[in-house]
């Protein structure tokens, strides 16, 4: 909060030190105005009468420019107040003053707003028990960090006596659900990861850097719990460590128990986190009950099991085999030092064994320095390099890159500059355009997250499918490095675990089955992502039954989604399971076949931009396509005027673009136009009357056919010109306008307008109603 | 967030009042010229004016929704009053503004003939909305206010631009 208004405040000053000191630009006052309106509605709400004032002030002072009747000889005065007020503000935010130092400037700069303006403004002092402003106006992190920590220290003695509770409601500020849901994204993110470790450990029980990273994920996990004070999650999170510690030390043998109990305290933790993020974004007022969370979770039989194991495991082993590295074996593998040198070194004890070294001449400081942050490393794992930042925030940048990129189109489409002679100049601004397309695409780069995390997700989904399927699956994944839009990754979950339901529900058929036709008695599902023409394709790939396409005939004649006696293609009849309500399993089992699923699949990912399709053999197995734009905050747009208005059609939805002759042209009853392209008949829409753009009816063979196609239809744009391809910023319409089928969002284009991106399928049904 | 009993509590003895006086549709107006009339928008609604710019028409929209303009790269619809009104439209001059309005938390322009003043308008000076029977519907009218001897028609922004007669637009579409 605290930040935010900071951030408002430094804008506010810049935008000053750029005004025109006589305040003759209104667009500049303007913007000037609405800064100062936006702090002072802040303020309004705050517990801070000074701020309030002053900004109070300012607004009026600037409301008389934008109105016209200031003075242009006070704009300095203006700018000075402004800075003044600005100055005053940032002061005690930032904790250089506290309220009665400013006091008096804050009496003087009012006292300037009526002497110079006569603006007055009632202005009472604060009450003098807020003093330091700071915690009046919002707590700053680290006050609050600090006080919680002692909480968390005052109950770390609790935690050993297992059952801590808490009672207590306490009001959350908005600092402290920021603090939680930091937490949350923190745990989300260790529960994502220890889950694919997990099923990395089962496949390689004795792998030490594996182990070494669940242990690294449950104590990262325990210290943010204990933090926050959420004792039961650090308590368990504590257990489940110690297990893994000894299975580091190799006292506890891995084996599908172990991994079947961290898989349950893993989900247990899960189920921990969602019930607080439901208290806190429910609620955003109380602290989570936790209690109540303890009481849905029972954590005791598993902790009393993770006890027994590790009760069995130390009688077992008793070797106790430390596996950080020692820092004289770090020396000698980067020789620094010669192990006899080490071992003289270590037997005069005295020292620390590094700057033994180091007096005996060995080796220098700073090999050891090296040796010991080496060991840091080893022993803690390495620190990402990497910072966590909003979506939001980064949408933002995103835009005004966006923006960056238009201004600097229109700043070279200008005509002075296209009749200018000065090749400096041409050059200069030829680089600009450069540096700023660079960060464009850096900025989308930025986006752009590997599909690992969702992918790894699935092997868990698998696993347990397969396990209550009584099935044998191999699991394959290939191309999860491959990078795909972040908003995309997101809503890409939901149909991969559908396809996956199926793929091992339906799909791969019974061991017996299996058998019987001579194949492998392991099904294999093959989940594989990667590039193409622009767009990123996850195919899901069995090797089961493939679809009884009979079965689906015969139910969609049930359903009267096709006709009897009509002649399908296969590909229509495998089209058809993406229809609602339609499954050709006999019996819904506990996974699926309900008959939901396909659909919501398919629209999901037309929500995406993208398309669904399934390819299939009996006997052989089925792959479903999923084709995905890479980004949804960019398309692939063809520029096409119609009449005198511009239109963007998304080039995906682009089959090919067409000149007809005359002899390819067919009405029905003189109405219905049509185009003949290579036998087939596709019908022509004339974008201008569908959009009342004035250009008359022309005749087809005077304009341009743009074929446009969706997964079932095919038909002809009538467009006057094409102006070539681009890629556009997408613009979200107006709410209020959303209502308008036949657009999908806007664009602003290269001369600072905008242009409406027409949804294809929205047009296909507005003119087949 | 706003309704709670802690934050209540803390705001100003001032806020509250100016809050009270809003009610009662006191304050300050942003007038603006239509034809010969002048109307006047509670200037708490009002987040900038602009020049006229050229306006990329939607189709399949109601005549008074001119189009979209960006905005500082904002894409924000653009009404014309006059149309919305029922009067006659006219060219746009040099004198022609678009206000930019926030209703409901979506930014809005308004097409205006000129904009003219800002009015502090006293409780005793604005009369209760007058009313025409069903020729007139005046239920996007605050008040009239009368300053100088001359009158102003005080609008209900909200009113006047309701979403749902924007969502009319599907409506229009489906004809």
């Amino acid at each position: 909060m605290s930040e935010e208004i900071l951030e408002k405040l430094d804008k506010l000053a810049v935008h000053c030190m750029m005004m025109d000191d006589k305040l003759g630009d209104l667009m500049q006052i303007a913007e000037a105005s609405q800064k100062i309106d936006e702090l002072r509605d802040i303020f309004s709400k705050s517990d801070n009468p000074e701020f309030c004032a002053i900004f109070k002030g300012l607004s009026k002072v600037f409301e008389k420019y934008i109105l016209g009747y200031g003075e242009a000889g006070k704009g300095p005065e203006v700018i000075k107040l402004t800075n003044e007020g600005v100055e005053i503000t940032k002061n005690v935010l930032q904790g250089t003053s506290i309220i009665s130092d400013i006091l008096p400037r804050v009496e003087v700069l009012i006292g300037s707003f009526k002497e110079l303006f006569s603006i007055e403004i009632p202005f009472a002092k604060s009450k003098p028990e807020v003093e330091p402003a700071t915690v009046s106006l919002d707590m700053n992190i680290e006050d609050l960090t600090a006080s919680m920590l002692k909480e968390a220290s005052q109950d770390a003695d609790k935690v050993k006596g297992k059952k801590v509770t808490r009672t207590e409601i306490t009001l959350l500020d908005e600092n402290d659900v920021v603090i939680y849901e930091g937490f949350l994204d923190e745990g989300t993110d260790l529960l994502n990861k220890i889950e694919s470790d997990l099923i990395a450990l089962e496949e390689n029980t004795g792998n030490m850097d594996i182990l070494n990273s669940l242990f690294r994920a449950f104590h990262s996990l325990k210290g943010a719990a204990g933090f926050l004070g959420m004792n039961e999650i650090n308590y368990f999170c504590h257990e489940t460590e110690n297990m893994l510690d000894q299975a580091r030390k190799s006292i506890l043998t891995v084996d599908s128990e172990v991994i079947d109990i961290l898989l349950a305290a893993r989900d247990m933790l899960e189920k921990g986190l969602t019930a607080i993020s439901e208290t806190v974004e429910v609620g955003k007022k109380k602290l989570p009950n936790f209690k109540g969370f303890c009481e849905s979770i029972n954590v005791e039989p598993l902790v009393d099991l993770i006890d027994k194991k590790l009760f069995l495991a130390s009688k077992e082993a008793d070797d106790d085999d430390d596996t950080n590295p020692r820092l004289g074996e770090i020396l000698i593998q980067e020789n620094a030092v010669t192990p006899r040198q080490l071992k003289e070194a270590l037997e005069r004890k005295e020292k620390p064994i590094g700057e033994v070294l180091v007096e005996m001449g060995a080796t220098s400081k700073q090999a050891v320095d090296k040796a010991v942050q080496e060991q840091l490393i080893k022993k803690k794992g390495v620190v990402a390099h990497s910072v966590k930042v909003d979506t939001s925030k980064l949408n933002l940048v995103l835009e005004l890159v966006g923006e960056l990129v238009i201004a600097q189109a229109i700043i070279s489409e200008n005509q002075v500059l296209k009749n200018e002679q000065n090749n400096k100049l041409l050059k200069d601004i030829n680089e600009m355009a450069k540096i700023t397309n660079g960060i464009q695409d850096q900025i989308m780069g930025l986006r752009m997250v590997p599909l690992k995390q969702t992918f790894s997700k699935m092997n868990r989904l698998v696993r347990d499918l397969a396990r209550k399927t009584g099935k044998q699956v191999d699991f394959l994944i290939e191309g999860e490095d491959t990078e795909i839009d972040r908003t995309i990754v997101d809503e890409l979950n939901d149909p991969l675990v559908h396809l996956l339901r199926n793929a091992v529900d339906h799909g791969i058929d019974s061991i017996e089955e299996r058998v019987a036709v001579g194949k492998s008695p392991n099904g294999t599902i093959l989940l594989k992502a990667y590039h193409k023409g622009g767009n990123v394709v996850i195919e899901v790939q069995d090797n089961g039954r493939g679809l009884n396409l009979e079965r689906i005939k015969e139910k969609a004649l049930e359903r009267g989604l096709i006709e009897s006696g009509r002649e399908y293609s296969e590909a229509e009849i495998t089209s058809l399971i993406f229809e609602a309500g339609l499954s050709t399993q006999k019996v819904a089992t506990e996974i699926s076949g309900r008959g939901v699923g396909m659909d919501v699949v398919k629209r999901n990912v037309e929500k995406l931009g993208g398309k669904v399709d399934v390819t299939t053999k009996s006997g052989v197995g089925s792959t479903f396509f999923i084709k995905l734009p890479l980004t949804m905050a960019i398309v692939d747009g063809m520029l096409v005027r119609v009449g005198d208005e511009r239109y963007i059609i998304p080039t995906i939805s682009i089959a090919e673009s067409i000149r007809p002759t005359k002899s390819q042209l067919t009405t029905v009853v003189e109405k219905g136009e049509m185009v003949n392209v290579r036998g087939e008949l596709i019908p022509l829409v004339r974008l201008n009357r569908l959009f009342g753009c004035s250009n008359g009816n022309k005749d087809v063979t005077e304009s341009l056919v743009i074929v446009v196609a969706t997964e079932s239809k095919r038909k002809g744009f009538l467009v006057d010109d094409l102006l070539g391809q681009q890629q556009v910023v997408i613009k979200n319409l107006d709410r209020r306008l959303q209502g308008i089928k036949s657009f999908s969002g806007s664009s602003i284009l290269g001369d600072g307008l905008v242009g409406l991106i027409i949804d294809v399928g929205g047009v296909f049904d507005l003119v087949s109603s | 967030m706003k309704d709670t009993v802690s934050e209540a509590d803390v705001r100003s003895e001032e806020v509250r009042k100016a809050k009270a006086d809003l009610s009662a549709n006191e304050g300050k107006y942003l007038t603006f010229v239509l034809g010969d009339e002048e109307y006047g928008l509670e200037i708490l609604k009002v987040r900038e004016i602009i020049s006229v710019m050229e306006i990329t028409e939607v189709p399949q929209v109601p005549d008074f929704i001119k189009g979209v303009i960006n905005l500082r790269g904002k894409v924000i619809p653009v009404i014309d009053l006059r149309l919305k009104f029922g009067m006659p439209a006219v060219e746009y001059t040099r004198e022609t503004c678009i206000i930019v309005v926030n209703v409901n938390n979506l930014l809005l322009g308004i097409v205006v003939d000129t904009v003219a003043e800002v009015l502090d308008i006293a409780k005793e000076n604005i009369d209760p909305p007058p009313s025409f029977g069903s020729s007139v519907d005046t239920n996007f009218i605050l008040g009239m206010g009368k300053v100088k001897e001359k009158v102003k028609i005080l609008l209900d922004i909200e009113k006047v631009l309701s979403v749902s007669e924007l969502e009319m637009v599907a409506k229009v579409e489906e004809k």
